[in-house]
């Protein structure tokens, strides 16, 4: 595949063209690297604004009306609602694992079939979430299983 | 609830198909000569929905924990056996003896049991095909 880097104006505001015969897999998959390498996102920890690089989170889940970002050693709160941030992850590693958490597909260790068609996720730092079963198809997606 | 109502849907075909091979098991034991009418069919599909109805234990609006999803199914289970004895029974589909009661009981915990092992060795395959890409990615990193 020939790569080619144009310079433009700082006005301009910059951007990545692919040029392909076929949007397949690893097009995705070049295209959900090169989203999740340049996300940042808002957080508080211990009243002090954070900016997170979206990679670092592990999940995020909504807790009595309470957001939050769990990366391996923190727990960051957001502001933001569970179908924002749902919006703002779609075609990055995120998906929906159950009605309060969004789980990053790339944190995952490995996985494991639980009770009731469900799947227990283990993340990098060794926390298992909950996959439920109505959203297996996007856990598969994730991993591009059909 | 919508999620539920759909695995009630999918749930019937389940149910009806373990109806089937449960009266094929109990025939086998107790009546091999036996021979069934139209009604008989309707009267299984009477009794799946019935038995499908227990299902709407799981219904919950958060997450279950794994210590609440063993006590629904525990709760679940009881629910099938007691619905399907209740049916069964009203309907003439085992007779008055202990022993016919017990092997009914026996067969909806077996089909039961063999509905639960497939859906683990299914997702048990699902698991380690995902389990195999995070090891390729992780190599690929």
């Amino acid at each position: 595949m020939k790569i080619s880097i144009e310079e433009i104006d700082a006005a301009v505001e910059e951007e990545i063209i692919i040029r392909c015969h076929q949007v397949d897999q690893e097009i995705l998959e070049l295209c959900r690297k090169i989203k999740k390498n340049q996300n940042f996102i808002s957080a508080v920890y211990k009243e002090e604004i954070y900016k997170l690089p979206v990679r670092e989170i592990l999940y995020f889940e909504t807790v009595d009306n309470k957001a939050f970002f769990y990366c391996a050693d923190r727990v960051y709160e957001t502001r933001l609602k569970l179908y924002e941030f749902e919006e703002m992850s779609e075609g990055t590693s995120f998906f929906r694992a159950s009605k309060s958490v969004i789980l990053n597909a790339d944190k995952i260790r490995c996985v494991k079939p639980a009770l009731n068609g469900r799947f227990e996720a283990t993340m990098e730092n060794d926390e298992k979430v909950m996959i439920s079963r109505q959203y297996v198809t996007d856990l598969k997606k994730a991993f591009g299983i059909k | 609830m919508k999620a539920i109502l759909k695995n009630m849907f999918s749930h019937f075909f389940v149910i009806y198909t373990g109806a089937i091979f449960g009266t094929f098991i109990f025939c086998f034991i107790f009546d091999r000569e036996a021979v069934f009418g139209i009604d008989y069919f309707l009267s299984m599909i009477f009794l799946s929905l019935m038995g499908d109805l227990p299902l709407l234990v799981f219904y919950s609006k958060t997450e279950l924990t794994k210590v609440q999803m063993k006590r629904r199914h525990l709760l679940h289970f009881c629910l099938i056996e007691a619905v399907t004895l209740m049916i069964g029974r009203s309907m003439g589909l085992y007779g008055k003896s202990f022993a016919e009661a017990a092997v009914f009981f026996l067969i909806i915990a077996f089909v039961y049991l063999m509905v639960l092992i497939a859906r683990y060795i299914s997702n048990r395959i699902v698991a380690d095909e995902i389990n195999k890409r995070i090891e390729e990615r992780r190599k690929g990193e």
